[in-house]
């Protein structure tokens, strides 16, 4: 942080910078903290003066915004891009152990061919980390009834996962099912998936994502079943 | 629609700004209202204050108000108060407007008119928003003068600060210290913290 550039804060939050002095320094906010502290305070600050002025009656104002809020649909939240793997194990460390854990179970209960094991478990492991550190990886909530749970998905890779902890074993011959629908709400069956003996889930969504407009988990018999048999007991939506 | 009847039983309670849009979020046409109430009027005033056309004052206000509407869900606490959003929404576009449409000399010429002039404020009998409101001016009041009017060229006509700089006679580096400096001293006796 230059002196020079730091003392911008002020003309920032007035909006006293040209277009490109603006888009400068909000470049420069992304490395400084200083700044970007200043700015918030010093923004609450305008904001101050900014409501203390004296203003008309509106009442002719909020007839036509009440009405316009009436019939004008609202964006959902963001969902935070997991951009960069730091980031990704500050916020979401139980989807890195839940990657790892379901590792460790490959490697000790496929213990025929030891190369081979090895083998699997890099894939594994590429396949995991390549997807929650896609620039345009989303973690959405899947809300299974037990533990955390969610779905991670990369448009631009064209991946999606289940990931869990804490998920509980479905009762004895049954096995958690994905599916995958597509506009119209058709239901394509996208793999099943139990949990490890820790109660992790690293279980990859197989479906092309581009049609895909939701995902759910419902419980159906071992195997896999080639339509839902039960209720859903989550559903989220990729779009 | 309503969502929050939890409210219903303690009117004298202010709900805050920040639970108020987590309403908005879910689509609480009230909680909305809560909003516009407190702010709509003040912000129509800046947007006045700035672009000097109420036509054209009332449509940023309505944009920057419907879109606390639309992005209700998209608001991060963590990125400053609903006031604070609101307020540099209307601001921006305000400034912007009055950069890209109006012809330097059609806007000095305005300036020049209605500057300073203050509206009726037609909520003065709300005792508590009155006070607020000494309060800034009194903040605004003891700021040194050049750093009051840098303050005020730039918030009220909009001035980049370079223009500010020309405007006050002053070199370009002490245009922009005055803005930073002023306004640090406009937080520090409204005791803004973050």
């Amino acid at each position: 942080m230059t002196e020079s550039i730091h003392l911008l804060v002020g003309p920032y939050v007035l909006d006293a910078l040209d277009e490109a002095q603006a888009a400068e320094f909000a470049q420069h906010l992304e490395q400084c903290e200083d700044c970007r502290r200043e700015v918030l305070e010093l923004r609450e600050t305008a904001s101050l003066i900014g409501a203390a002025q004296a203003g008309p009656d509106v009442s002719s104002l909020k007839a036509s915004v009440m009405a316009q809020v009436a019939r004008t649909p609202q964006l959902p939240p963001v969902v935070r891009p997991l951009s960069s793997a730091r980031r990704f194990r500050r916020s979401f460390g139980w989807i890195a152990a839940a990657a790892v854990a379901v590792v460790a179970l490959v490697l000790v209960g496929d213990v025929r061919n030891q190369q081979e094991t090895i083998t699997a478990m890099n894939e594994h492991t590429a396949e995991v980390m390549g997807l929650i550190t896609a620039d345009d990886a989303k973690v959405l909530p899947l809300a299974l009834p037990e533990g955390d749970s969610t779905v991670v998905v990369s448009m631009d890779r064209d991946e999606a996962m289940v990931m869990a902890q804490d998920l509980a074993a479905p009762n004895e011959g049954m096995v958690y099912q994905t599916w995958a629908y597509d506009a119209q709400g058709n239901p394509t069956p996208a793999g099943t998936f139990t949990p490890d003996a820790t109660g992790h889930v690293a279980a990859p969504i197989a479906t092309e994502l581009g049609d895909c407009r939701m995902v759910s988990v419902t419980v159906e018999p071992q195997g896999g079943s080639p339509q839902p048999t039960s209720e859903p007991l989550a559903m989220v939506e990729l779009v | 629609m309503r969502l929050a009847p939890a409210f219903d039983h303690e009117p004298e309670d202010r709900v805050e700004d920040v639970d108020l849009i987590a309403l908005v979020a879910r689509g609480d046409e009230w909680a909305y209202e809560q909003l516009f109430d407190r702010y709509a009027s003040a912000a129509y005033g800046l947007a006045v204050r700035v672009v000097r056309d109420p036509d054209l004052a009332r449509d940023i206000v309505q944009e920057a108000l419907l879109q606390l509407w639309t992005h209700a869900a998209r608001f991060d606490p963590a990125q400053g108060s609903v006031r604070a959003w609101l307020f540099t929404l209307v601001h921006r576009r305000a400034v912007d407007r009055i950069r890209s449409e109006q012809a330097g000399t059609d806007r000095e010429k305005k300036v020049a008119r209605t500057s300073f002039e203050r509206p009726h404020d037609h909520v003065s009998d709300d005792v508590e928003r009155g006070l607020e409101i000494r309060r800034v001016r009194a903040a605004l009041d003891d700021l040194t003068a050049l750093q009051r009017e840098a303050i005020e060229l730039a918030y009220f006509q909009g001035y980049t600060h370079p223009e500010v700089a020309a405007a006050l006679q002053i070199p370009l580096g002490t245009a922009k210290t005055r803005l930073r400096d002023g306004m640090i001293r406009l937080r520090d006796s409204l005791g803004v913290t973050v």
